[in-house]
């Protein structure tokens, strides 16, 4: 592994020499042209300026300036949009799943149909796709995607004798069973914080919560399959079978330690705060699929694209960026020290699975890479996200702590999310069945 | 002849007012660009609106709305029962803080002087806390299971839940007072140091004890300052926001996203990218602010002129 990190590192040193070389015997030529053409890169996910850094040291016709944003949901989206407004828009932007359709509606991103987006396609999952090709037009490449596993405590397992659940009633099972041996653990932690995560068990179950197949938003998040979900996790957090609290709070942090909760429900980018938070526990993880309802599927819970503002200056050399990023090998190689999340492009699986191993103690032998690549396969493909889900998440977050663990909680919160996102899409004048 | 030994009238008229302008412009300049020009593009920004339609994939027209939506604040339950919560928040905070300010206040300017400036120091060191740092560490405290005092009190047999319910609000009037109070007290002391030590000495003389001589003599005197405080309290109250967005995160509070208007505001303009409605809840605010602190200031002329 270490042979082939040198390699790497080789061939990289390598294309910097050949490029500094083509760069001398343009000589004038290229001087008169003006050298480079300079790009930004608004982004905030781990990894970008790695990333950033291997593009510029093995190109030398576009040069790309990374600026660090705050998190999407936490201030970058809003930059973003206000930039693109003041006529001042960066080149190329992260943009998550879940904004996309509001970046669209919003004209603050461009289609990116005509500059080759398309060759992607068969590489990427149908589901991701899916999440991008918005009324008959491409606005974002994708690069990362987060398919849902299930994280767990290989050694607690084995020492408590649990068996590892395939189904969501077996995991019940199994949390029962913990629960009569040890009153004082649970089987796994839940996010009753976290908006995407209940979205991302609704769309395991086969819900589309915003679907406009129909020619208009048809709303529903309350299907029989979201309502099941709910109904499982209302039980399950009545019942003590898990905890329902912040992850990666004190708390949480603090049941890991003492191993006083067993598992949570995770996708690949997680690792590295799993890694960051509880360092100690390196070796004792393993990655399971996600127990199942029938069949399998995983739901995704998380990941991101690529997007061109409105009014960038360089729109194909951005894509020439992005394209690089989304297919490269050498991309992978630069990003796995810095970022556990998984790539999206399915030609890139194998090689991403060696890498972000090689590059990560604590994760080897945890056997994430290929649950995540078995689950992404898994993923259904009819999920779509609603036109305003910064709002709506905050929403879903709101209605969900309230009321988790009380009978008919999350049941009554997704009724009362539904009519709420409902009235807020008509107010602004979006077509709306339910 | 009188021109050589002093200037023209004119010229020193025209002096002072460069003086002036010189003293007091570069603060109305600023004064008028980063507050006057943003309410008023605040509130031509509550007259427009982005609209929507069909999924929207065409992108929003901006249309001029009238008064839509001031009609949409004044009609959504989120602002109304936002409004209905910083009000009770006030109620609470504002008496609860001056009061406590007053007494603290009093006492000091009577204590001996080495105890003075040690107490001096200690009241005013969380005011030197960001009310952010200080939500954080006051959220520590109030988490079940990680808090000693959560802990203490379940040692005495009292399970309290800081965060839940409508246990909430006197968590974060808690955290105003603590982080607001020293403030206040220093602010209220130095008027109290203003007070002229010969009425005090005469109200002695007359025979009036401690008590007296602070409610009767004193505090009168200071009572512009209180006014100050009090209005500063109340305006600051309308714009709760940064406290009940981090308890928000905890996951054990009822707090929503938009559970006072600032945090109502910035939810539609910086989650929603709805700029209009964000300003109009501003504008709405604003005023809000302006009429409380206007009848305030009305009472307490009619009660000075009595």
């Amino acid at each position: 592994m270490v042979s082939h990190r040198r390699n790497l590192t080789v061939r990289g040193s390598l294309a910097a020499g050949v490029a500094a070389a083509l760069l001398a015997s343009c000589g004038i030529s290229g001087a008169a042209e003006g050298g480079p053409t300079t790009i930004t890169f608004w982004s905030w996910t781990s990894g970008s300026q790695e990333a950033v850094d291997r593009f510029n040291a093995t190109h030398d016709d576009i040069h790309v300036v990374f600026e660090q944003v705050p998190a999407g949901t936490g201030g970058g989206y809003s930059k973003m949009y206000n930039a693109v407004r003041a006529g001042k828009s960066p080149d190329v932007v992260t943009v998550e799943y879940p904004q996309v359709p509001a970046f669209v509606t919003h004209n603050v991103v461009q289609p990116i149909t005509d500059y080759g987006a398309g060759e992607l396609r068969d590489v990427l999952p149908e589901w991701a796709w899916n999440q991008v090709a918005l009324g008959g037009d491409v606005y974002a490449l994708p690069y990362n995607i987060a398919p849902q596993v299930f994280l767990y405590r290989a050694d607690l397992f084995e020492e408590y004798g649990l068996d590892l659940p395939t189904t969501w009633e077996e995991f019940r099972d199994t949390a029962e069973q913990l629960r009569g041996e040890r009153p004082d653990t649970v089987l796994a932690t839940l996010g009753n914080t976290d908006a995407a995560l209940l979205a991302g068990l609704a769309w395991q179950a086969g819900a589309n919560w915003f679907d406009t197949a129909g020619g208009s938003w048809e709303v529903n998040a309350t299907d029989e399959a979201s309502l099941s979900v709910a109904r499982y996790w209302d039980d399950m957090v009545a019942d003590d079978l898990v905890n329902a609290e912040p992850l990666f709070a004190e708390k949480h942090i603090a049941d890991l330690q003492q191993g006083r909760s067993l598992g949570m429900i995770a996708a690949p980018w997680m690792l590295g705060n799993l890694s960051r938070f509880v360092p100690e526990l390196a070796g004792s993880w393993a990655a399971a699929p996600l127990p199942a309802w029938d069949g399998t599927a995983a739901g995704n819970y998380g990941g991101s694209g690529f997007a061109v503002p409105e009014g960038a200056d360089h729109p194909e050399e951005a894509m020439e960026f992005a394209r690089w990023v989304a297919t490269s090998p050498d991309a992978i190689a630069a990003m796995v020290p810095a970022s556990t999340a998984m790539p999206a492009n399915s030609d890139l699986f194998d090689i991403w699975a060696t890498e972000v191993e090689a590059a990560n103690p604590y994760v080897a032998g945890m056997g994430v890479p290929a649950v995540a690549t078995a689950a992404a396969e898994s993923v259904p493909p009819a999920w779509e996200w609603g036109p305003d889900m910064t709002d709506g998440f905050a929403r879903l977050m709101d209605e969900m702590t309230g009321s988790m663990g009380r009978p008919g909680g999350l049941e009554d919160a997704l009724h009362r999310w539904e009519d709420d996102v409902v009235d807020q899409l008509r107010l602004r004048g979006f077509d709306v069945t339910t | 002849m009188a021109s050589t030994t002093s200037p023209p009238r004119s010229r020193i008229r025209r002096q002072r007012r460069n003086g002036v302008l010189l003293l007091l412009g570069p603060f109305f300049l600023l004064f008028a660009l980063t507050y006057i020009l943003p309410l008023f593009y605040a509130v031509g920004l509550s007259f427009f609106r982005e609209r929507f339609s069909g999924l929207g994939w065409g992108g929003p027209e901006l249309v001029f709305a009238w008064f839509d939506n001031y009609t949409r604040a004044l009609t959504d339950p989120d602002f109304l029962s936002g409004v209905g919560r910083v009000l009770l928040y006030g109620l609470i905070f504002v008496p609860l803080l001056v009061v406590l300010a007053i007494v603290l206040a009093l006492l000091l300017d009577n204590a001996l002087t080495y105890g003075r400036r040690f107490f001096q120091t200690l009241l005013f060191l969380p005011h030197i806390v960001p009310g952010l740092i200080a939500s954080l560490i006051w959220l520590y405290l109030y988490t079940p299971e990680l808090s000693p005092i959560v802990d203490a009190f379940s040692a005495l047999g009292w399970d309290i839940d800081f965060l839940g319910g409508n246990n909430v609000m006197f968590s974060l009037v808690n955290i105003a007072v603590w982080g607001a109070l020293g403030f206040n007290v220093v602010l209220i002391f130095v008027g109290l140091q203003a007070v002229p030590r010969t009425t005090i000495d005469a109200a002695r003389i007359d025979g009036a004890g401690e008590f007296r001589i602070a409610f009767n003599v004193k505090l009168p005197q200071v009572l512009p300052t209180v006014l100050v405080a009090t209005l500063f309290t109340i305006i600051g109250s309308l714009q709760l926001y940064t406290e009940p967005m981090i308890l928000r995160t905890s996951g054990e509070s009822p707090i929503s996203n938009t559970w006072t208007p600032n945090m109502l505001a910035y939810s539609s303009a910086f989650n929603s990218n709805d700029y209009h409605y964000a300003a109009t809840v501003s504008v709405l605010i604003a005023v809000l602010a302006g009429v409380l602190s206007f009848a305030v200031t009305r009472f307490a002329n009619r009660r000075a002129l009595r």
